[in-house]
């Protein structure tokens, strides 16, 4: 094998692997989920990751926590904003910081339809927990549509989340 | 030899890049101890619009799908003739009095989203309201026509309608409301609605919203709440002053202070405007109101009122009102623009409401 066919094949190799989204390729949909989110009013960043069991989640389904506040403190307290107006009061002294947000998503679409569901989200702004589904467009994998709704989802709201990667 | 054989060379740079491959998935799950945000970047360039909300913290909540029952004691109902008719005519119109023992009627309203995305809202609206009269006939003088009309014949609004919230930016926002209502005391019938009686409303307004606690608009509204056509502006504002009070403004619609005992239970002090203008038309085969078949009733009311609203769960709310209701206006004419020759003078009765309502996220 002469040297320039290695160098262009070394080329290829390395170039798909420096593209995010081919680290998670369509071989294994269920995963491009996974990741550092950011929701369009940019107040937060959710990590989506598969369940632990360690933690008593189910490691078939995905979760998200809360792991970066563009206000990390209360601004009467200047103390770390806590979970207060969670509808369990022994929950409300939880900082938001390190919040499980969003809770037993599943992978509901297929290889050309990237779809999740079948999960709730937490607002911890009004301590309302809606039912949750998402969209990922298979032309851009690092945009997704979460949509939040209470009985069908008719009765919800969708906002335009972007995937963050380490520099 | 200085170079490697062509095959170790491969062989090499495929191992190097396959360990590369390492799913971004286990590269993103650090400990949120470990996250450093200035570590991350977006992983594109793909433009992302920020927009501003139609809510502020510890708003009210909006209203998806009510239903509710409305109620108001007895009052006095005297008619007269209308002031500025000629002394021929007002003397057709004596004055006579009838006792309203109750008002009360089903109110079903939805608000429904057609369209709920970051950049755009899109509300169908809809509403049925029913208003009862219990008057004794016996009591009645039968010159006092529009009471016995009433006795009989309940008024009912039915709309359909669009509410639209438009934000252009973090920090500008348009909302757009239309409707089309059918008012009038049909009942389909001995009674048929008249659909090209319509009467149709809309409302523009450009707002500001400055933070998460405040929010600013101005506009134009044709209405009928004042129970006949106005084109007039409109102030919306509201502000959130701390975790417990805020105000709602939608003026000259309504107006509320807030007190928030928690995001699921607050108490509103304040009022509204409610008003329309009904085709009231006598029933085939009976007597004529006042000689003529069918007329047109201006009926502006205020609703001075204490509101309750409560969470049951996350999105079911209690709501409840008590309050007073002191008439503005309670007029008749032959027909929509002509001069009214009658107007009624109305007791101020107390009245309460309460529902059920299910909330938007």
């Amino acid at each position: 094998m002469n040297i320039s066919k290695i160098l262009i094949s070394a080329f290829a190799v390395l170039l798909w692997t420096l593209t995010p989204a081919a680290a998670q390729s369509l071989d294994s949909p269920s995963d491009i989920i996974v990741g550092n989110w950011q929701p369009s009013n940019g107040q937060s960043i959710i990590q989506i990751y598969k369940g632990k069991e360690a933690a008593g989640e189910d490691p078939k389904k995905l979760y998200g926590r809360t792991v970066w506040l563009k206000e990390p403190n209360d601004p009467d307290t200047s103390q770390p904003n806590l979970d207060k107006n969670n509808p369990d009061e022994s929950k409300r002294k939880n900082p938001r910081k390190g919040l499980i947000v969003m809770k037993d998503v599943t992978f509901t679409g297929s290889k050309d339809k990237l779809t999740w569901g079948e999960g709730s989200i937490y607002d911890p702004n009004n301590g309302s927990t809606y039912s949750f589904e998402a969209t990922i467009s298979t032309k851009n994998l690092n945009v997704m549509e979460g949509r939040g709704y209470i009985g069908v989802s008719l009765f919800g709201r969708t906002d335009t989340w972007k995937r963050l990667v380490k520099k | 030899m200085l170079f490697f054989s062509s095959h170790k060379i491969w062989k090499y740079l495929v191992a190097l890049s396959l360990s590369m491959t390492l799913p971004y998935s286990l590269l993103a799950q650090n400990d949120e101890d470990d996250f450093d945000p200035d570590a991350f970047e977006m992983a594109d360039e793909t433009p992302l619009r920020r927009f501003c909300t139609n809510k502020i913290t510890n708003l009210s909540p909006t209203r998806l799908v009510g239903i509710s029952f409305d109620y108001l004691t007895g009052y006095a109902m005297s008619s007269e003739a209308a002031p500025g008719l000629s002394a021929t005519d007002a003397a057709k119109y004596s004055p006579y009095d009838a006792r309203v023992n109750r008002n009360n009627g089903l109110r079903l309203d939805a608000n429904i989203p057609l369209v709920s995305k970051n950049n755009i809202i899109a509300n169908l609206t809809a509403s049925y309201w029913e208003s009862r009269y219990s008057i004794e006939e016996g009591t009645v003088n039968s010159a006092h026509q529009i009471a016995l009309n009433h006795a009989h014949h309940p008024l009912r609004t039915t709309t359909l309608g669009t509410l639209i919230f438009k934000p252009l930016d973090e920090k500008h926002f348009l909302i757009f409301q239309a409707e089309a209502a059918l008012n009038g005391n049909y009942n389909f019938d001995d009674i048929k609605p008249d659909f090209g009686l319509m009467k149709y409303s809309a409302t523009a307004v450009y707002g500001w919203k400055y933070d998460d606690n405040r929010n600013l608009g101005v506009g134009i509204t044709r209405t009928y709440r004042g129970g006949s056509v106005l084109h007039i502006p409109v102030l919306l504002w509201n502000r959130t002053f701390n975790n417990r009070w805020g105000m709602e403004l939608l003026l000259p619609a309504r107006g509320h202070a807030r007190y928030n005992f928690s995001t699921k239970s607050m108490l509103m002090l304040g009022y509204e405007l409610e008003g329309q203008s009904y085709h009231v038309q006598s029933a085939s085969g009976t007597n004529t109101t006042y000689g003529f078949s069918q007329m047109e009733l201006r009926k502006s009311e205020i609703r001075a009122r204490v509101s309750w609203d409560k969470s049951l769960t996350d999105f079911i709310w209690f709501n409840v009102q008590a309050g007073v209701r002191p008439m503005y206006r309670y007029d008749l004419a032959q027909r929509e623009n002509a001069d009214a020759f009658i107007s009624n003078r109305m007791g101020m009765p107390l009245y309460f409401r309460v529902g059920l309502n299910l909330v938007s996220p």
